[in-house]
């Protein structure tokens, strides 16, 4: 992408939404990697050559995706108000969470998630206990929210006495359902407000022209993607690709570095709040 | 050069008295000898790129890449594709785009304002499926790509508008045709301003090389066997040199 002149960012040149722009100098696009990578790294008298432009764009993507996983701090955030049915349909682009939490009072509450937390598919039934068929279909008739995940889920009893410290706490509490894609949450959360913050893989819907990667990362997608051509290559020496390993190895090492926002002054901080009593 | 050409060649096969080639025979000769050339050209590179990779070729003056990659350049045009009323885009031919590809070498797509956005590569008609089926291979308007069925171009997406389509070929050099007056029964005088005069399009360089292929058609046609026995002791001291 060319560069932008000052009234193009701030304005997005006068075109509506004028702060489309804004920030953008930070990443670099998909297409530009791939096209730099194919102009820089590919060639007659490179290491990398008659490779398909299907295989570099398959690869860079997976970069992309792989680093939207643990190294990016792209965190995408999502709020709804939570329904009677207690159930809260994961984002569109939903891979992990990072942290579900109450809104009450402009204030945060994080909510725990309780794995022992359980809910089930209510299967219909006869008066007489049979379960209902669907014969056209083959299946058995189901009821679209079952008894349980209305209540909130249901607890595993737990043997002995007094309450599972691990899970003690004075609001609700979730589970994820991710073969539904679902998060369920215990009766408290009725009528709250809930805010999922969470990661996506970063591949914007599928626009290519929407995928973008942090400039920290740019040297670290070109080793990325000239390891796994290397690797998935017929007669390349070992050597060869465990040093085109160790760079991608080295380079992500780096980024993270870089990324992480170790800013002198906070950690100064940091080191002086060390030392306050807690009254 | 086509000129320089013939008369060599006619100097050559008079000599001796070993014969006489019509003009028509010599352009046929000619195409035949340029196509050669031509290909020449491609297997040279590969060789070439080849000592780059082993470090024992020179830059500069002895940068043979370099020097292959102007001839083939000399080849290389860029052409609006012709949309084809059936799906997709008519290939390079000559009643589209007047002349004949020998090797593509990718589509460009341009925009309304005839802007380069993006190009589209090759694949092969067995994967194109399996492509645009995976989300992380889908062809977009930045990386698209296309298949060639039967002298026609189905792009991928196929929402590329038309005209907004480019390719980037190398082309088949055009038939060299020496054009004369002709005199009643005298000798055909060379006529370079000929409506259909072509000369030679590959490299100058290249002179020995045709003169050598055309002699040994001609000497295969007059059953010279010394004509070609020359000619092709020639043409192999012309290789050898060059793979040195």
């Amino acid at each position: 992408m060319a560069y932008l002149s000052e009234y193009e960012y701030y304005a997005n040149g006068g075109a509506a939404p004028t702060d489309s722009n804004w920030g953008e100098y930070q990443y670099v696009g998909l297409e530009d990697v791939v096209r730099n990578y194919k102009l820089m790294y590919t060639g007659n008298t490179s290491l990398v050559n008659n490779v398909e432009n299907f295989k570099i764009l398959f690869h860079a993507k997976r970069a992309i995706q792989e680093l939207n996983y643990d190294a990016f701090k792209e965190i995408k955030t999502m709020e709804l108000e939570v329904a009677d049915s207690l159930r809260f349909v994961l984002p569109l682009d939903y891979v992990n969470y990072v942290r579900i939490s109450l809104v009450r009072g402009g204030i945060l509450y994080p909510l725990q998630q309780n794995t022992q937390l359980l809910s089930a598919t209510s299967y219909l039934q006869e008066d007489n206990g049979q379960l209902n068929l669907d014969v056209a279909n083959g299946g058995i008739l189901t009821e679209e929210t079952s008894e349980l995940e209305l209540a909130g889920g249901v607890k595993l009893f737990q043997s002995g006495t007094g309450s599972d410290a691990i899970y003690s706490n004075k609001h609700p509490q979730f589970t994820i359902d991710k073969a539904r894609g679902v998060i369920n949450f215990t009766s408290g959360m009725s009528g709250e407000t809930c805010l999922v913050e969470y990661i996506s893989d970063g591949m914007e819907g599928g626009d290519d022209s929407l995928i973008t990667v942090n400039k920290m990362f740019e040297e670290y997608l070109y080793a990325y993607i000239t390891y796994s051509i290397l690797d998935s290559k017929l007669g390349v020496q070992e050597y060869v690709v465990r040093r085109a390993l160790k760079k991608k190895t080295a380079l992500l090492r780096n980024a993270r570095i870089r990324i992480s926002d170790i800013h002198p002054g906070r950690l100064l901080q940091q080191i002086r709040a060390m030392g306050n009593t807690i009254k | 050069m086509i000129n320089n050409v013939r008369k060599t060649v006619l100097s050559v096969l008079n000599k001796n008295n070993y014969g006489y080639i019509s003009p028509d025979d010599f352009n046929m000769y000619a195409r035949q000898a340029q196509l050669d050339v031509f290909e020449s050209y491609f297997y040279s590179f590969n060789k070439a790129v080849n000592f780059t990779n082993q470090r024992i070729a020179g830059t500069d003056y002895a940068d043979l890449v370099e020097k292959i990659e102007q001839d083939i350049d000399t080849f290389h045009v860029t052409n609006a594709l012709t949309v084809n009323p059936a799906g997709g885009y008519f290939a390079p031919s000559l009643t589209t785009t007047g002349d004949e590809a020998y090797m593509i070498m990718g589509l460009d797509l341009l925009n309304d304002a005839g802007m380069f956005v993006g190009g589209a590569t090759r694949i092969s008609n067995s994967k194109v499926r399996a492509l645009v089926a995976s989300n992380l291979t889908a062809p977009s308007f930045s990386s698209a790509v296309y298949t060639e069925n039967n002298g026609t171009f189905t792009t991928y997406p196929a929402t590329v508008g038309a005209g907004n389509l480019e390719a980037k070929y190398v082309r088949y050099p055009a038939e060299p045709k020496w054009t004369y007056l002709s005199f009643g029964n005298g000798e055909p005088l060379f006529n370079g301003s000929a409506t259909d005069f072509q000369d030679f399009e590959v490299s100058p360089s290249e002179e020995s090389e045709l003169i050598n292929k055309i002699l040994q058609m001609a000497g295969m046609s007059i059953r010279e066997i010394k004509v070609v026995e020359t000619a092709d002791k020639e043409e192999e001291q012309r290789k050898t040199n060059k793979t040195k």
